[in-house]
């Protein structure tokens, strides 16, 4: 929905200077956001981490997900256990006396 | 709440007496040595009345006669519903015990036969738990040629003992017809 600034510049400036500014403008062709000061589309701020310009690009949060990412590959990102734990299935007697099994995680004493 | 398992064997100590005793089954391996040599510690582990998974409930008999050491001394592993009896003599005994946890009360009935006409003695059954010590005891006269049978709770525990011991003497020193045959089932 345009703002009243825009509704404003669309009325009291030129017809023909709107097509004007438009068409020599590529930064509307990249998404570019209109500016109701200048009259010119602004090219989208690139982010600082990913190099992407910001979530409009792709419908994601792209500064939360490689957030995540990065936290990710600071322990490795595999999945591994933390340095000196194992992880070992071990039997437990469950309700009602039932013989189960757990996963724990176990560290050497 | 689950209890973690104990065992798959326990001496009885506190001091590491957790052991691996999976070899007491396997074939031609006689933990009690017969012949005189001591018996071996401790007892399975079971989960209530259940078996674990991969491990079916164990119980340990040991059992004599007046003529130990000798044929009919010794001892081995049980299952509930598994007979086990001990040798014929003027005298004899047989003694089964095990360590529970459990997360509920449960039930097993005992049946006790023996077998000779002037033959008396004790059946005692006694229930231990970590938390509270002797929790159960039980005692009865056994003898003659009987079968007797009675049905005990065992409390839920982190860890629990029982003992159950018979034996059977013959009052006329003229027979040697004694013989103890038991068997735990679930109920």
């Amino acid at each position: 929905m345009p703002t009243q600034k825009q509704i404003d510049w669309e009325n009291t400036v030129s017809k023909n200077y709107q097509a004007a500014r438009r068409a020599s403008n590529v930064n509307q062709e990249s998404g570019g956001i209109f500016d109701v000061e200048t009259g010119y589309y602004k090219p989208l701020e690139p982010n600082e981490q990913t190099g992407r310009r910001n979530i409009q690009d792709d419908g994601v949060d792209t500064v939360n997900r490689d957030r995540a990412l990065n936290n990710r590959l600071e322990s490795d990102g595999t999945g591994d256990l933390p340095e000196g734990f194992a992880e070992e299935t071990l039997d437990i007697v469950d309700s009602n006396n039932a013989a189960a099994q757990r996963i724990f995680l176990t560290k050497s004493v | 709440m689950a209890i973690l398992r104990a065992g798959p064997w326990w001496d009885g100590t506190m001091a590491g007496g957790w052991f691996d005793e999976g070899a007491v089954d396997s074939p031609g391996y006689n933990i009690w040595f017969p012949g005189g040599n001591s018996f071996p510690t401790g007892s399975p582990v079971n989960c209530g009345p259940n078996d674990w998974s991969n491990q079916s409930w164990t119980g340990r008999a040991d059992y004599g006669t007046s003529n130990d050491p000798g044929p009919g001394y010794g001892g081995k592993t049980f299952s509930l519903n598994q007979y086990v009896e001990t040798g014929v003599s003027d005298d004899v005994y047989l003694y089964f015990s095990f360590y529970w946890q459990a997360t509920q009360d449960f039930d097993l009935k005992q049946t006790v036969e023996t077998f000779s006409d002037s033959g008396f003695g004790d059946w005692s059954v006694t229930f231990y738990t970590i938390e509270d010590g002797a929790v159960f005891s039980y005692f009865n006269t056994i003898g003659g040629s009987n079968t007797q049978t009675e049905t005990f709770t065992l409390p839920a525990t982190t860890l629990g003992y029982a003992s159950f011991f018979m034996s059977e003497f013959a009052t006329d020193p003229s027979d040697f017809d004694c013989k103890v045959k038991s068997k735990l089932e679930s109920v």
